[in-house]
């Protein structure tokens, strides 16, 4: 159990309106391939680890974020590690 | 090479630091270690007192000002000094807080010129001694997510110019030494942000550093073989920057 288990995997994903810039949250849901994006590259994989130290304390290894690919997945994993 | 000089290097209880004291040890130095962990000081120590050498260890959180200072007053004279104690860091400038920003600079920068600033106040490094900065290239790139990080080094290499022209007089002698991608703790951490590590490979031409290259060129500027060096600042990165 930690901080991630609390929040519903709908609140999960609003969490990251705070990480993309140009990708609008409203087109994004739970099966969305994250990689896929145009936005996606090496610095969105850094954000997702800052911004989820900074307001769950959690740490989340980069290979959690590179081996999983939809949000759904990148919630079930974050939320049972 | 170092027969007899005591050499003080912070950081030492892991990566490069372990390397550059038993590297110490074994060219008849008297390596002075110091880091967080106690276990891991005395366990290096050990390993250096098989082979000979007279380690010490003094165990100090550098974070912690009157931690450096009882540091300072349990040290004899010093004939070499290597900074190296530092905290890599990843958050992308629209992350960074304030607490992030001390964080960082607390260890990387300031703990750091206060205890230079007291060694010279309690003359403990003698005349003719050498002191060598672990800077690092990320302070000369502009690789994502690096900004604290490589902002801290930029200061401290900054800072490093400016002692050496004040130390000059006493023939001491301040060099950096800023090594690029060396396979360590810290760095285990690198290679997982970066999926796998075979794409960086193909950037350094003669691979990924070690902590004996690191600890060669320490060393080398510690000795007296680089007795008409000061003020510069060498990187060593097996051919990073070259393209
Ligand atoms: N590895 C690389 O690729 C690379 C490249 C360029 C530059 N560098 C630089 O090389 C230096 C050594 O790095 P490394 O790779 O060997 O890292 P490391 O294995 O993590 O070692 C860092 C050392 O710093 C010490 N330290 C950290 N915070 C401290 C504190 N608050 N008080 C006292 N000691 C503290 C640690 O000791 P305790 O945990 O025991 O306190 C440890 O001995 C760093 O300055 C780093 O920036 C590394």
């Amino acid at each position: 159990m930690n901080n991630i288990s609390k929040v519903s995997r709908e609140e999960f994903l609003l969490e990251f309106e705070n990480i993309f810039d140009e990708t609008p949250i409203a087109s994004l849901s739970l099966s969305t391939n994250y990689k896929d994006l145009d936005e996606w590259s090496s610095l969105i994989v850094l954000s997702i680890i800052a911004h989820f130290e900074e307001k769950f304390s959690i740490v989340i290894a980069p290979k959690t974020i590179y081996d999983n690919e939809t949000f759904n997945e990148l919630y079930n994993s974050i939320s049972q590690a | 090479m170092l027969s007899e000089k005591n050499i003080l290097v912070t950081g030492s209880s892991s990566g490069i630091g372990r390397q550059i004291a038993i590297d110490i040890g074994l060219n008849k130095g008297n390596p002075i270690l110091t880091g967080r962990n106690i276990e891991k000081l005395e366990e290096i120590c050990k390993l250096i007192i098989q082979e000979g050498a007279h380690p010490v260890y003094h165990q100090a959180d550098l974070r912690n000002e009157n931690e450096i200072t009882d540091l300072v007053m349990s040290l004899p004279n010093l004939s070499g000094l290597v900074i190296n104690a530092g905290i890599i860091d990843y958050t992308p400038v629209k992350f960074i807080s304030k607490a992030k920003i001390d964080d960082i600079f607390l260890v990387n920068f300031t703990s750091n010129v206060i205890l230079i600033k007291k060694l010279l106040e309690y003359k403990k490094i003698n005349n003719n001694s050498s002191i060598v900065f672990i800077g690092s290239i990320s302070s000369k790139l502009g690789v994502p997510g690096t900004s604290l990080y490589a902002a801290s080094k930029a200061a401290l290499t900054s800072f490093a110019k400016v002692l050496a022209i004040e130390v000059s007089a006493k023939k001491i002698r301040v060099n950096v030494l800023s090594p690029g991608l060396v396979t360590t703790d810290l760095t285990g951490n690198i290679r997982d942000k970066k999926s796998d590590g075979s794409e960086k490979d193909k950037n350094y031409p003669l691979g990924w550093g070690t902590t004996h290259n690191v600890a060669n060129a320490v060393i080398f500027l510690l000795s007296d073989k680089s007795e008409w060096m000061t003020g510069t600042d060498i990187v060593i990165d097996g051919g990073f920057t070259l393209s």
